[in-house]
C-alpha cells in the first residue's frame, strides 16, 4: 500500500476518534495500534518498548517537578500575595489592575510551565478584585486569558520540554529562546492595553487610587522572594550550573522553602499540590505515550518520509510551507488543545520543517506561539474556558476581550520569521 | 468501590515517588555543585521514579476526569446518543489499555526471566517495569467502572 493511502486511513481514524470524543491519549494510541495492524501486525510487539522508553526519561522528569512548583505557589497563597504586592507598583500605568494581570501572569509563567495554570492562578485573585472596582469585564477576562498564555512561552514551559524530548533538542536552549519573545509579547500586550484604555477611558474605573511609597515597599516584600526563586531556577539553567531537570527539582524544593518562609506551608496545601501534580502529570504523559505509539506507526508506514519527498518534489519556497503551517496551526488550534495538537502534528511536521532548513529551536518558539493563539481562540480555547469558569461571564465576553491579543501573537510570529535572532540570540550566548 | 480505593492508594505511592524525586535531585545538585561528589545513579533512578509516579497516576486521573477529550461535537449530546458514546469511549479505552497492560507485562516478565539489572545502580528491572502494567490495569479497572455506570445510566 502506498504511503498516501495509509496516510488517508490514519487521518480518517484519527479524526473519527478525536472528534467522537475519545480521550485524546487513547485516541492517539489507538490510531497507532490500528495503523500498526494495517502495516504489519508483528510490529505491535514494539509498543511496550515505546511506552517504557517514553517515560523512563530524565528529561521528562522535569514535567512533574515544574507542575509541582507552580501548584504549590498557588495553593499556598503565594501567588495571591505577589499579585497584591505588585499592584501598587502599576497603579499609575494606564490600565491599572489590568496591567497587573499581564505582569503577574508573566511572572507566574516563570514559575510554572502551563498556560491554564497561569490563567487560573492569577484569575482566581484578579477577577473578584477587578469586578469590585468596576473594571470592564472584557478587559478583565481578556488580559487574564491572554496573559495566561505566556505560561508556555516564558520558561519553564511544559510544551518546550516535550518538544525538546520529542525532536531531540536541548531543553535549556529552548527555554532561553522563549525568554526574549516572551518579554516582547508581554510588553506588546501592555502597550496595546495602555492605548486601548487611553482611547476608551470608560473601560477602567476613573478614580485612580493614591498609593503611598510605604505600600509599595510593603508590596516588595511579597514580590522579591518569588523573583529570587525565578532567578535561581532560570539563572541556574542559563549559567549552565544546573540542567533543566535539576533546576526543576531545585525549584520544587524552593517553592516549599518560600511557602515555609511565609508560614503558609500547610499540610492541606502540600497534599493538594502533590495530588494535583500526580493527576496533571498522568494526563500529560499519557498523551505523550499515545503520541509516541502513533509516531512509531506513522514512521513504520513511511508517512513522514513520503510527505517530505512529496513536498520537496514540488520545491515550493520554504516561506510558502511556513505560511501553510501557520495557517494549519491557527485553524487546528481552535479545535484541539495545545499540547495534543503539538504531539499530533510533530511526527510529520518536524521532518518537513527540517527538510526546509528551518532552525529547530526557532521553530519550537514559533510553534509554541501558535499554540498560545489556539488557547484563546473559540470554540475550544482552554484559557477561555478557565477564565469563563472563574468569572461566570459568557464565553463571548472572554473571547472578545482576548481577540486583539491573538493579532499581537501573529505579529510576533511574523517578526520571528523576519528576524529569527529575536529567539536565537539568547540561546547562542549560553554557557 | 474497589477501583476508588486502589487508585487512591496508587496515588499515595505516586506522591511518595514525587517527594523522593524532589529530594534526590536536590541532593544531586548539592552533591555535584557544592561537595563535588555527584550521585552517579541520579539520572537512572529519576527515570524510574517518573515511571512510578506517572503510571500509578493514570487511573487516579481518570477517576477525577482529568484525561482530556475533544468535546466540540459531543458536548451537546444527551439521552440515548450520549449513553451510546460513553459506552463506545469506554470500550475503546478498555481495548487500548488492556493491550498495553498485556504488552508491558510481557516486557517485565522478559526482564524477570533474563534477571536484567539497571546499568548504573544495578537495580533489578523487572519490579520497576511491572509498575507499567500495574498502572494500565488500574486504568482498565476505572474504565470498567465507568462502563458499568454508562450502561446503567438512564437515557
Amino acid at each position: 500500500m502506498t504511503w498516501e493511502l495509509t496516510g488517508v486511513v490514519y487521518l480518517a481514524v484519527m479524526a473519527g476518534l478525536l472528534l467522537g470524543g475519545v480521550w485524546i491519549a487513547i485516541a492517539l494510541g489507538a490510531v497507532g495500534v490500528v495503523g500498526l495492524l494495517f502495516v504489519n501486525p508483528a510490529l505491535l510487539a514494539g509498543i511496550e518498548s515505546v511506552a517504557w522508553n517514553t517515560i523512563d526519561s530524565f528529561i521528562l522528569t522535569a514535567v512533574p517537578l515544574f507542575l509541582f512548583m507552580g501548584s504549590l505557589i498557588m495553593n499556598s497563597g503565594i501567588s495571591a500575595r505577589f499579585y497584591r504586592g505588585l499592584a501598587p507598583w502599576l497603579s499609575h500605568v494606564p490600565g491599572g489592575l489590568a496591567q497587573s494581570n499581564l505582569v503577574a501572569c508573566s511572572i507566574f509563567a516563570a514559575l510554572c510551565g502551563s498556560s491554564v495554570a497561569t490563567a487560573a492562578a492569577i484569575g482566581a485573585i484578579a477577577v473578584p478584585e477587578m469586578r469590585a472596582r468596576g473594571y470592564d469585564m472584557r478587559i478583565t477576562t481578556g488580559t487574564l486569558a491572554a496573559g495566561g498564555t505566556l505560561g508556555i512561552l516564558i520558561p519553564p514551559s511544559i510544551p518546550f520540554i516535550i518538544y525538546a524530548s520529542a525532536v531531540g533538542e536541548s531543553v535549556g536552549r529552548l527555554f532561553a529562546a522563549g525568554i526574549v519573545p516572551g518579554l516582547l509579547l508581554t510588553i506588546a500586550f501592555m502597550v496595546f492595553l495602555g492605548i486601548q484604555v487611553r482611547l476608551r477611558p470608560g473601560l477602567v474605573p476613573a478614580a485612580r487610587e493614591t498609593v503611598t511609597w510605604a505600600a509599595r515597599l510593603r508590596g516588595l516584600a511579597d514580590v522579591v522572594p518569588v523573583v529570587a526563586l525565578i532567578v535561581l531556577v532560570l539563572g541556574g539553567i542559563y549559567a549552565g550550573v544546573m540542567t533543566p531537570t535539576e533546576a526543576a527539582g531545585v525549584g520544587a524544593a524552593g517553592a516549599v522553602a518560600v511557602a515555609a518562609v511565609y508560614r503558609r506551608l500547610t499540610w492541606a496545601a502540600l497534599r493538594r499540590s502533590f495530588l494535583e501534580t500526580i493527576r496533571t502529570n498522568a494526563m500529560i504523559l499519557f498523551i505523550v505515550i499515545g503520541a509516541q505509539i502513533m509516531s512509531f506507526a506513522l514512521v513504520s508506514a513511511g508517512i513522514p518520509r513520503g510527505a517530505v519527498e512529496a513536498i520537496s518534489g514540488l520545491s515550493p519556497s520554504p516561506w510558502v510551507i511556513f505560511a501553510a503551517l501557520v495557517a494549519m496551526y491557527l485553524v487546528l488550534g481552535c479545535m484541539v488543545d495545545a499540547l495534543s495538537l503539538m504531539l499530533l502534528t510533530l511526527p510529520v511536521v518536524f521532518p518537513i520543517v527540517q527538510a526546509q532548513g528551518f532552525d529547530p529551536i526557532w521553530f519550537g518558539v514559533v510553534l509554541v506561539l501558535l499554540l498560545e493563539a489556539g488557547l484563546i481562540t473559540p470554540p475550544v480555547g482552554m484559557n477561555l474556558f478557565v477564565i469563563q469558569g472563574l468569572s461566570n461571564e459568557s464565553l463571548g465576553t472572554v473571547a472578545t476581550g482576548s481577540m486583539p491579543y491573538v493579532a499581537l501573537m501573529i505579529l510576533l510570529v511574523i517578526l520571528l520569521a523576519v528576524f529569527p535572532s529575536v529567539a536565537l540570540w539568547l540561546p547562542a550566548r549560553m554557557y | 468501590m474497589v477501583s476508588v480505593v486502589l487508585n487512591r492508594a496508587a496515588a499515595a505511592v505516586a506522591a511518595a515517588a514525587l517527594a523522593a524525586l524532589i529530594l534526590l535531585i536536590v541532593l544531586q545538585v548539592v552533591g555535584r555543585r557544592v561537595l563535588g561528589a555527584p550521585i552517579v545513579y541520579t539520572d537512572e533512578v529519576s527515570g524510574y521514579l517518573l515511571v512510578v509516579l506517572t503510571f500509578l497516576g493514570l487511573g487516579y486521573a481518570m477517576q477525577h476526569g482529568d484525561h482530556i477529550r475533544v468535546e466540540i461535537l459531543t458536548r451537546r449530546l444527551g439521552g440515548p446518543a450520549l449513553r451510546a458514546f460513553r459506552v463506545a469511549w469506554c470500550l475503546i479505552g478498555l481495548a487500548f489499555t488492556g493491550l498495553l497492560a498485556v504488552r508491558t507485562a510481557a516486557l517485565a516478565l522478559d526482564s524477570s526471566r533474563l534477571s536484567a539489572f539497571s546499568i548504573v545502580a544495578q537495580i533489578p528491572l523487572a519490579p520497576i517495569q511491572a509498575v507499567a502494567p500495574a498502572g494500565f490495569l488500574l486504568l482498565f479497572l476505572q474504565l470498567l467502572v465507568q462502563l458499568v455506570e454508562a450502561v446503567r445510566s438512564r437515557p
